[in-house]
């Protein structure tokens, strides 16, 4: 079975646990991998620094409050990279401002959900957007040179 | 005002003046008509008494002259021998007669036929044409010479002897003294005259004395009987009288008082014209008319004083008072006197500048505890909703991972363990419920509202798909009538009426089908609605404190919620402009009554704002 990569950008431990619990039930065998700000996460993305042999994520899991640079940022930049802009991003965050959701949207994500408070309801949302982007939804492929 | 007042002045001091005037003036005229017609009394009087003694005084001297003796016997001889002595003698006594009287003309003397025997002017002597002693007029008056239209008295005597009439003296009077009398008397002035007049042969009227307004000085004139009235014919009816609406010879009116001298069988009459007899009402009338003239407009003038000093301030004051309670707070009134009236301008401007004082002071007041207000309840609300938002991330932490503990591991720790883990999942869950209940109570009524017209029908259908899964398991049934059409937020009549019925099918009671009606009517700019129920009531001392936040009148067990449901429905009416009442009978039923203000459909939502912040306050 093809494994997903999973970036997960969060900056709550607590979250990024719960996350990992949620997904750990998920249908497709998944890897998980977790950035705990946008610098983080780009060094990730763009294989810098510590993350010189990370694989590419077939989907990014973004929190939007975090500190150094926040998931509005880090979103703009993905989506304005040629390199990066394919990859999926769900806006995985506890705000439910209209202003951040259409923030978001603008900045290109590809959608956003609201992590619900109830454990129950966020373990259903998790499985939702596991079943969604990993078995129903036509991932982009894999690109197979990434230096130019 | 100041027209009322003149008006009244005016009407009212002509109308006094003229009734005064007119009393005056006919009391006056009866007073100065009497004063004239006693004067002519009193004239007419003695003229009479000065002609009847001129009369007798005549008489006298004739009879000297008839009772003379020798004048008797002279006469007696002469009838008898026609002796022209006796004739001599006689003409000569005559004549001695005559010396003695300037007055007198001339004696004559007649026998029985009338033939003239005997005179003091010998011319006169033979028959005679004068016969009224034969018919028994003793004293005629009247013009013998028409020549130069002297009037003379004529007196005659008889010449007794032995009781036997021999004969009759005669004696002609100039008739100056008859004139003199009439016309010398006091208070003739220009119109006054004396007529003696008599009738002649033919009946006719005879003037006897000159006619004042008669420049020809011809007075002997007969006249055809006259018109009533006419006083030289009343005179000459016998009787004795007076009137003051008489008329003489050139048809005047006059005053008038007449007499019948019986003796001489003459009338006469004194007489004064009535214009110059009443000439004096003619000055009182015109004084009278000036002086209602000069009074009134005295009167008019000091009503326009009056108005001046008076009414007219009264007036302004009137109307800078009026103006000052339709909202003008800046009217004063000019004080223009140091009276009561300028007293009360002054108090009253006093007074307007106090009340517009502390009309600004409070309206700043009022606004800058407004800017406090609005202030304070921004930060309550940012307060509230930043506090609920980071509360809800720790609280999910808490929540969530209990929950997984109690998932994951219920039934491999022992009983207490899983209590403990069972009462700590459950604190988090209501303390997530609270926090959600606060963040919506915080949100409720701050949202931007979009007005506009609104079918209630469809927001009820609405409401009632919401609740659909619920009234279907509760076994619900839910009526409305016709409701109207009202301009109001959408979003915020869903909201309220969701939680009203929502409450309705929670607070059922357990042994009668749920029934739930939605009723309205109109008010004169809002809309009241009414949600009723047939479930448990409300115990009437607790109707205030449903409203409150987090208030519940149940326990938990017994019906779940965080009594936040009401307070945000109150919230949310009265950030509208609305009310919210409830009016229940405990195990009967609620009736849930809110109003709606019907608005135009743009929106203010300025001053929207500015209200509601007020409202948060309260």
């Amino acid at each position: 079975m093809p494994q997903v990569n999973i970036l997960l950008v969060e900056d709550s431990p607590g979250d990024v646990r719960l996350t990992i619990e949620a997904l750990a039930d998920a249908k497709i065998s998944n890897d998980i991998s977790v950035a705990s700000d946008g610098v983080e996460a780009l060094e990730f993305l763009r294989n810098e620094g510590d993350f010189v042999d990370a694989v590419r994520p077939d989907l990014i899991l973004l929190d939007l409050n975090m500190p150094r640079m926040d998931g509005r940022e880090l979103l703009g930049i993905i989506k304005d990279d040629d390199d990066l802009r394919h990859i999926p991003v769900v806006v995985l965050t506890t705000s439910q401002s209209e202003k951040d959701i259409l923030e978001s949207y603008d900045l290109r994500a590809n959608c956003y959900i609201t992590k619900p408070v109830d454990l129950d309801q966020f373990l259903v949302v998790v499985n939702s957007i596991q079943e969604f982007w990993l078995s129903i939804v036509k991932l982009p492929p894999g690109r197979t040179d990434q230096a130019a | 005002m100041r027209a009322k007042l003149i008006v009244a002045g005016a009407g009212a001091s002509i109308a006094a003046l003229s009734v005064v005037a007119i009393v005056a003036f006919l009391i006056a005229k009866e007073a100065i008509s009497d004063s004239v017609m006693n004067g002519l009394t009193a004239v007419s009087t003695n003229q009479r008494q000065q002609i009847e003694s001129m009369f007798a005084h005549y008489k006298v001297d004739l009879k000297k002259v008839s009772g003379d003796t020798q004048i008797t016997q002279s006469l007696r001889h002469f009838v008898a021998t026609r002796d022209p002595v006796d004739r001599l003698v006689m003409n000569q006594i005559l004549v001695d007669r005559l010396d003695g009287d300037s007055d007198d003309e001339y004696f004559d003397i007649h026998d029985t036929k009338g033939s003239i025997v005997a005179s003091s002017d010998p011319g006169h002597i033979g028959p005679s044409s004068y016969n009224s002693m034969l018919d028994g007029i003793l004293i005629s008056v009247g013009p013998v010479d028409t020549s130069d239209g002297v009037m003379s008295v004529r007196m005659s005597e008889p010449i007794v002897f032995d009781g036997r009439t021999i004969g009759y003296v005669t004696v002609q009077h100039s008739g100056e003294e008859l004139n003199d009398i009439a016309t010398g008397y006091l208070g003739r002035r220009e119109t006054g005259e004396t007529l003696i007049v008599s009738r002649d042969s033919g009946g006719n009227i005879r003037y006897i004395t000159s006619l004042r307004f008669n420049e020809n000085g011809d007075f002997y004139r007969s006249i055809k009987e006259p018109e009533v009235n006419r006083i030289e014919s009343l005179a000459l009816t016998g009787y004795h009288g007076s009137g003051t609406d008489l008329i003489d010879y050139r048809g005047e009116r006059v005053f008038g008082v007449y007499h019948f001298i019986e003796s001489a069988n003459i009338g006469l009459a004194v007489k004064i014209d009535e214009a110059e007899a009443l000439s004096p009402l003619i000055g009182l009338g015109r004084g009278l008319i000036i002086a209602i003239v000069i009074v009134s407009m005295a009167i008019i003038s000091a009503a326009f004083v009056i108005a001046r000093y008076l009414v007219d301030p009264i007036g302004r004051l009137t109307r800078a008072a009026e103006s000052f309670s339709k909202g003008d707070l800046s009217s004063r009134v000019s004080v223009e006197s140091t009276d009561e009236v300028g007293i009360l301008s002054e108090t009253f401007n006093v007074m307007a500048e106090r009340l517009q004082t502390a009309n600004e002071e409070l309206e700043s007041r009022v606004e800058s505890r407004t800017t406090d207000l609005r202030r304070s309840n921004q930060d309550l609300e940012q307060f509230a909703y930043v506090a609920s938002h980071d509360l809800q991330e720790p609280l999910r932490m808490v929540s969530s991972y209990t929950q997984l503990l109690s998932r994951r591991y219920s039934g491999q720790l022992d009983d207490d363990a899983d209590e403990f883990i069972g009462f700590a999942v459950d604190g988090a869950k209501r303390m997530q419920s609270l926090i959600n209940d606060l963040l919506l109570y915080s949100r409720a009524g701050r949202q931007e509202e979009t007005f506009e017209e609104i079918d209630m029908n469809g927001v009820l259908e609405e409401v009632l798909s919401n609740l659909e899964s619920r009234i279907d398991s509760a076994d619900c049934t839910v009526e409305f009538s016709e409701l109207p059409q009202v301009v109001a937020d959408r979003r915020q009549l869903v909201s309220i009426f969701q939680n009203l019925i929502g409450n309705s099918i929670k607070y059922r009671a357990a042994d009668r089908a749920s029934h739930i009606t939605i009723s309205a009517r109109r008010l004169s700019a809002a809309c009241e609605f009414a949600v009723t129920d047939n479930g448990i009531g409300i115990d009437p001392a607790f109707t205030d404190r449903i409203f409150t936040i987090f208030q519940r009148l149940h326990g938990r067990d017994e019906y779940q919620g965080t009594g936040i449901g009401l307070a945000v429905v109150k919230k949310i009416i009265e950030r509208a402009g609305g009310s919210i009442r409830v009016e229940s009978i405990p195990n009967e039923g609620s009736t849930f009554f809110f109003t709606v203000v019907d608005r135009e459909v743009s929106a203010n939502t300025e001053n929207h704002d500015e209200r509601n912040d007020l409202r948060a306050a309260s």
